[in-house]
């Protein structure tokens, strides 16, 4: 809006009157100045230089650019390969078939349940017992 | 009506010349950039020339001025007005020096005093401007009252008057309005009128 009030603002017919060209020709008529074959070496000297920098800036870019992806593939490696190694020590899977160990667990658990059914009450602190005096004993062995 | 005719003009006026003088350019293309040098140098410096202080400065300048263009041409759009974009470059690496130099821009009044719209009493057919300009007493205080002028005025006249920028394009350099470019440009050449009066009248 200021745009075109501006410009409507000014009476353009002021620019066209006869002082106005006098002075327009007369700055059109203002001689031209040629820069020489020196000052176009000089140009042509540091547009080379900067042809160069603008090379070596794409260069290192590409080299930021490559070494950031060779590093992360570095890292996903090691990690990858940390977590390999890490993984059958706490993995149930490295003490044995998984299989068996529920097994085992399941048949401790049954044996367990018929000895109470079989002595009833009583018999299972005689039990607690010798497995607490083979507990001293191993305790005695350790001291 | 007669606005959007004059819209329309101005626009296909506009869009044949740059395509005219982008024929040969080829954004990133090192010889391309060189006819681009070729082409402008003279006329960038021209304008540079009168808007630093010394013949070594405007060089200088001239030369930042093809290194800036260089440095972004493969960003440049072949769709804008190459000169428009270098005069651009020129116009604001001309405004750094002179703030570096403490020649800050003036601020300058649109008030314009009754007597400098004196007539200036010279017969049409004595109306010589080169011959004028042969006179190394009058070039000398045309030049100097041209690097008077604060830059805002001096940089309108100059694109204008001796490098042939349309009001558009100037406007676009410049980034200032139509309006703006025309009111500048009248006080620019009053003020130049006022400081050769004498001379022109002689």
């Amino acid at each position: 809006m200021n745009f075109f009030n501006k410009e409507e603002a000014f009476d353009e017919s002021k620019l066209n009157s006869d002082n106005q060209q006098k002075v327009a020709m007369l700055v059109k008529s203002l001689p031209e100045e040629d820069l020489s074959m020196s000052w176009r070496s000089g140009l042509n000297v540091k547009l080379m230089a900067a042809q160069e920098a603008k090379a070596k800036k794409r260069s290192a870019k590409k080299l930021f650019a490559w070494g950031s992806s060779v590093s992360a593939g570095i890292a996903a490696t090691a990690y990858f390969v940390l977590m390999a190694n890490v993984a059958p020590v706490v993995s149930p899977t490295s003490q044995g078939d998984s299989v068996v160990f529920a097994s085992e667990l399941v048949k401790t658990h049954q044996e367990s349940v018929v000895l109470a059914s079989v002595s009833g009450i009583g018999s299972g602190s005689i039990h607690e017992t010798s497995i607490t005096e083979d507990s001293y004993s191993s305790l005695d062995d350790l001291l | 009506m007669n606005a959007n005719i004059g819209t329309w003009k101005i626009g296909t006026r506009t869009m044949q010349t740059r395509s005219e003088e982008n024929e040969f350019i080829k954004p990133g293309n090192a010889d391309s950039f060189a006819k681009v040098v070729d082409t402008y140098q003279n006329r960038v410096f021209g304008f540079v020339r009168r808007m630093v202080p010394t013949g070594e400065d405007a060089e200088d300048v001239t030369q930042e001025v093809f290194i800036r263009a260089f440095q972004n041409f493969d960003r440049y759009d072949a769709r804008a007005s190459v000169r428009t974009w270098l005069f651009r470059i020129a116009y604001n690496l001309c405004v750094d020096r002179a703030r570096k130099s403490n020649r800050g821009i003036q601020q300058v009044s649109l008030q314009i005093s009754p007597d400098i719209e004196e007539e200036i009493d010279v017969p049409d057919n004595r109306w010589q401007p080169d011959a004028l300009l042969e006179d190394a007493e009058f070039r000398g205080r045309l030049d100097k009252a041209i690097g008077a002028m604060s830059e805002k005025l001096r940089s309108v006249l100059l694109l204008h008057d001796k490098e042939d920028l349309s009001y558009e394009e100037i406007a676009a350099t410049l980034d200032i309005p139509i309006g703006t470019v025309k009111s500048r440009l009248f006080l620019a050449r009053t003020q130049l009128q006022n400081s050769v009066k004498d001379l022109m009248e002689n």
